[in-house]
């Protein structure tokens, strides 16, 4: 069990670049501030699963962002409202407003397209910004980290040991 | 490539969507039961139950089980208990996100049903105040007199009226008089005249006599005509005077008949008797309306945008081939086990988008033969085509329902019912912009009332009881005019002549033994008021006779002037 464990940690701490770090903490951006239940966040995470991006940055940042999310919902409204609204907008909304997929998705929805929205334009800027950080500040974030008593008796545990034997798995 | 992807990802996302598939059937019956629970329970301000839901998807399909929804003003009773709903979905629709049943069907429908657990809600929201004219249920009918004091404080008295308005005419005739005098020629005027006369006497100037006897003239004329306004002014304060003695007669008769026929200035019988439960009716009748609104009308802040049956923010619409609504019923049988009997009746196109279907929401139930009527009928249409305040009318008709011990109401402390009775019922609403037009017709016909032994005296049950148990049949009539937050209530009944006979005898007889009281506090109260018009109409007498006085003197002046 301890074993299973330690391999399903093992892929979810892979794939440690800053790069796929940050782009992970993009496709949060996505998951988190977006309504989860939504047709985008499957694409989304198909691209998670597929592409080589750290899942253990993803499934946090989504955790985090989703409790942002419900505090920035007044926001999402009013940017989705002002869109879906926008003259030059309305022969594109119309048209997607036609196919059933669309339909689907919920586009129409202020609060889906206002989230979707800010965080489609946050998402370059948000991945940069991760990375950069990580490369900068990362082995000092990594030395603190492990300072910290969580991890010292993570590191003491028969995880710890499993963790080691199975980290070549994935490469 | 493989620097960039991991094609076991793929594999994963499979399994993820497939077992994320699997999971919503599995699970699909739990989550419409939850999405059908939070949803009515938000819109109805009280738990909305279900035992059970199923939903298949060849054909889509849906069933509901054990329906439960609470009433928010009683928790623990269900407004409505459905046994089972069952509908088709138009599948096509679903991938728009569209609910259209085209037609579904509710059995064993049952109103007000007890409940096991409360259905309130920890935070209800907050109903809007509305307010009759008055609080019916608050109103008590006593057909004990009030005090003595009370009765001539209440009463209004003509007499008193009348004294009031004397005693402050002769108040400003006595000041206007006793300046009046002051300014006329007097004492010190005629001792003028008197040495200007024995100067003359001495002098024998004929121009000046000449010119005395004018002066004089003019003053003896201002003299008489201050007398004659004087003497007018007397005769009319003594004619008012003496119909001030005559009021309180008038007002003793008036006061008696007015006590006999309403205790308390209570001139409404009927209103006493229903006007609790037609308080009642009203009011209840406006909350349900006020809460069916959800469904018949979405909150719109601008045109094509909505709130979303479910879910945060707003739904824009845009322009489509064939517009449909988000959620429609096109068609709902509903077989309703009333206390009455069983009645089936229709609802069609149930949406909160009319404007999109382009067509009301009708509502008709009938039944025949029914077990304690002869028939129901009951016609409705919410018009909400061109926007959310179009108007909304119901048609309502019971014939001959049997009745049997039926509380109607307390009168005077002594409880009245119908012991049993034949009633035909005729009810109107119409919701418009103009206001609320609520019409209630209720015809009893055979009836046999009863008083119950109450707080009421033994003397007052006696009289209602007389007066009751003699009729056999009455009309109740009731409407409500006004606003959905302010309304009027008018309720009228052939019941209230018989009710009034006996009061009638009942208070007669009680103020026969206060009469005389009643004639002394009277005579007491208006007293004082007499005295002060007495002595103000006796000053103006005396200003009189100091004109008569001075006439005199001024005259004797005149006679003296040497020729």
């Amino acid at each position: 069990m301890v074993k299973v464990l330690a391999k399903v940690f093992k892929v979810l701490t892979s794939e440690t670049e800053p790069g796929q770090i940050g782009l992970a903490v993009s496709f949060a951006l996505v998951t988190g501030l977006t309504p989860f239940f939504s047709l985008h966040n499957l694409a989304v995470l198909f691209l998670v699963l597929v592409l080589r991006v750290n899942l253990l940055a993803f499934i946090l940042g989504t955790v985090l962002f989703s409790a942002v999310a419900s505090l920035l919902e007044p926001v999402f409204n009013w940017m989705g409202l002002a869109l879906l609204t926008a003259q030059p907008f309305e022969r594109l909304w119309t048209r997607l407003y036609q196919s059933p997929l669309w339909r689907l998705e919920g586009f129409n929805n202020s609060v889906v397209m206002g989230s979707l929205a800010i965080s489609l334009l946050l998402f370059l800027p948000v991945a940069l910004l991760t990375a950069s950080l990580i490369r900068r500040h990362g082995e000092r974030l990594l030395a603190r980290l492990r300072l910290t008593r969580l991890l010292q008796i993570l590191t003491a545990s028969r995880f710890h040991s499993a963790y080691q034997a199975v980290s070549g798995w994935g490469r | 490539m493989a620097r960039w992807f991991r094609w076991q990802g793929l594999v994963a996302f499979l399994l993820i969507v497939v077992a994320g598939a699997l999971l919503s059937l599995l699970f699909s019956d739990l989550l419409v039961k939850k999405s059908i629970e939070t949803t009515g329970t938000r819109l109805v301000g009280a738990r909305v139950e279900l035992e059970g839901a199923r939903l298949s998807f060849f054909p889509p399909a849906l069933t509901l089980k054990g329906l439960q929804v609470a009433d928010p003003d009683e928790p623990l009773t269900n407004a409505i208990e459905v046994a089972r709903i069952t509908g088709t979905l138009d599948g096509a629709s679903l991938l728009r996100r569209r609910v259209i049943i085209n037609e579904m069907s509710a059995a064993g429908v049952r109103l007000n049903t007890p409940r096991k657990t409360s259905g309130a809600l920890r935070e209800t929201p907050g109903n809007t105040t509305r307010r009759s004219e008055k609080p019916l249920s608050s109103q008590v009918l006593s057909l004990s007199l009030p005090g003595v004091e009370k009765i001539v404080e209440l009463a209004d008295l003509q007499s008193a009226k009348l004294a009031g308005a004397l005693q402050a005419e002769s108040k400003r005739a006595k000041k206007r008089w006793e300046k009046r005098l002051a300014d006329l020629p007097g004492r010190d005027k005629a001792a003028e005249y008197q040495r200007r006369i024995e100067t003359l006497k001495q002098t024998a100037a004929a121009g000046s006599a000449q010119g005395l006897r004018k002066d004089i003239l003019r003053d003896l004329e201002k003299l008489r005509g201050a007398q004659q306004e004087c003497a007018a002014e007397i005769a009319a304060l003594r004619e008012r005077t003496v119909q001030l003695e005559r009021a309180p007669l008038d007002d003793f008769r008036r006061l008696k008949e007015q006590v006999s026929t309403s205790p308390q200035g209570l001139d409404s019988f009927s209103r006493l008797l229903f006007g609790p439960g037609v308080s009642l009716w009203v009011e209840r009748a406006l909350l349900w309306h006020e809460r069916l609104q959800a469904f018949l009308h979405r909150v719109a802040p601008a045109k094509d945008i909505v709130r979303p049956l479910s879910g945060s923010g707003f739904d824009v619409r845009f322009r489509e081939k064939q517009p449909l609504p988000d959620f429609l019923i096109r068609s709902l049988t509903v077989a309703t086990q009333l206390w009455l009997g069983d009645v089936v009746g229709r609802v069609r196109h149930l949406t909160p988008d009319q404007n999109l279907l382009g067509q009301p929401m009708t509502v008709a139930f009938a039944g025949e033969g029914l077990p304690r009527a002869s028939s129901l009928t009951l016609e409705g249409e919410a018009d909400r085509v061109s926007g959310p305040t179009e108007g909304d009318t119901m048609k309502l008709r019971i014939k001959d329902f049997r009745v049997e011990n039926v509380a109607i109401s307390d009168l005077a402390g002594v409880p009245v019912s119908l012991v049993s009775g034949t009633c035909t019922l005729e009810a109107q609403a119409v919701f418009s912009q103009a206001g609320i037009f609520l019409d209630l017709n209720l015809a009893v016909d055979p009836a046999r009332l009863s008083v119950e032994p109450g707080k009421g005296s033994e003397s007052i049950r006696e009289a209602l009881s007389s007066a009751l148990e003699r009729t056999v049949r009455f009309n109740v009539k009731a409407s409500a005019r006004g606003t959905v937050k302010e309304y009027r209530i008018n309720i009228t009944s052939d019941l209230e002549d018989v009710l009034k006979e006996a009061v009638a005898v009942e208070v007669k007889g009680q103020f026969a033994e206060v009469e005389d009281q009643v004639r002394s506090v009277m005579a007491a109260k208006l007293s004082g008021p007499f005295r002060e018009v007495r002595v103000n109409i006796e000053a103006v007498e005396g200003a009189a006779r100091d004109l008569e006085t001075r006439l005199a003197q001024f005259t004797e002046l005149h006679n003296n002037l040497p020729q």
